[in-house]
């Protein structure tokens, strides 16, 4: 009990922003131990820096999580190609497609 | 006349009238899948595997096997689901490919980031924008795919089908065949690389 709460005072007082940018990442992922958690809350409460990257985490999330929606691929006329190589690559697919059909 | 056939003869008949119609359907098809669909689904592609030729294929393999099992394609979702769907399978495939040959270097994204007191060296703005519009943004998009293209092969694939696809830890896990620790690794380098190439191309 003793070690364990020394153990978790350690963990306070040594949590620089490397470690923190991990815990901070990890918390998307999985629940924190509660020494993890007591650590990296002390860390934010003093470092700005961190706060913004944990907020900023969370819009990235949220931004590329809107992604998955094949509407915005389809309806939004977002391309990845210009017209003229579209225009090339119909071509090749088209005629690919062709010759694969031909030759089953 | 009496003309006699046998059951196997209807069968063969039957087939081959079959397969006409069905070749017949796809190929009328070819020219307008192609033209409708090559354009979304290129992007859609390029935006997850970041290389263009590998993305073409998929996009041609797709509609391939669209037209193959053409009369499957019940009608009931609409077919830009259904191709969604197939090019989904493809990408899935190629994140697999070799996937537990490749290591993540765990300690190198430290100097990277962070100084010698364990402090940011970046700089971080705040990040005035609203998520949704964002996402309808062209521009904005055609940044974050080249900055996930900036993304190593092995960080790549485990984030894209972490936070664009929505998969599990769990499951990502299973499909790239790699510990949860190694995925956390791997997304925690990615998510320091994407804030940071985000940052300098749009935030600022």
């Amino acid at each position: 009990m003793v070690r364990e709460t020394l153990g978790n005072i350690v963990l306070i007082l040594t949590m620089r922003c490397d470690q923190a940018s991990r815990l901070i990442s990890n918390s998307q992922e999985r629940q924190l131990n509660k020494a993890e958690r007591c650590a990296l809350s002390f860390h934010l409460l003093i470092c700005r820096v961190c706060r913004k990257y944990k907020r900023q985490l969370a819009f990235m999330r949220n931004v590329l999580s809107r992604l998955k929606e094949p509407r915005l691929y389809f309806e939004t006329g977002f391309s990845l190609i210009d017209e003229e190589q579209s225009g090339e690559m119909r071509g090749r697919i088209s005629k690919k497609i062709r010759e694969k059909l031909d030759s089953t | 006349m009496i003309i006699c056939v046998s059951s196997a003869q209807i069968v063969g008949i039957v087939t081959m009238v079959q397969k006409a119609k069905y070749d017949g359907d796809a190929r009328e098809n070819i020219d307008r899948l192609v033209d409708q669909h090559t354009e979304a689904l290129y992007s859609y592609a390029l935006m997850r595997v970041g290389k263009p030729d590998v993305a073409e294929d998929m996009v041609q393999d797709t509609l391939l096997a669209a037209l193959q099992s053409w009369q499957s394609f019940a009608g009931d979702s609409s077919e830009r689901t259904w191709l969604i769907g197939i090019l989904r399978h493809k990408i899935l495939d190629f994140f697999r490919r070799n996937s537990r040959r490749e290591d993540v270097d765990d300690e190198t994204w430290r100097t990277e980031y962070f100084n010698k007191s364990r402090h940011w060296k970046d700089k971080m703005r705040s990040w005035k924008a609203d998520p949704e519009m964002l996402a309808e943004d062209v521009e904005f998009r055609q940044v974050l795919q080249d900055c996930l293209r900036e993304l190593s092969r092995v960080m790549a694939r485990a984030f894209v089908m972490r936070e664009i696809e929505g998969f599990s830890s769990e499951e990502i896990c299973k499909h790239l065949e790699i510990t949860e620790t190694n995925l956390w690794v791997r997304l925690h380098r990615a998510r320091l690389q994407l804030r940071r190439c985000l940052e300098l191309n749009w935030f600022s």
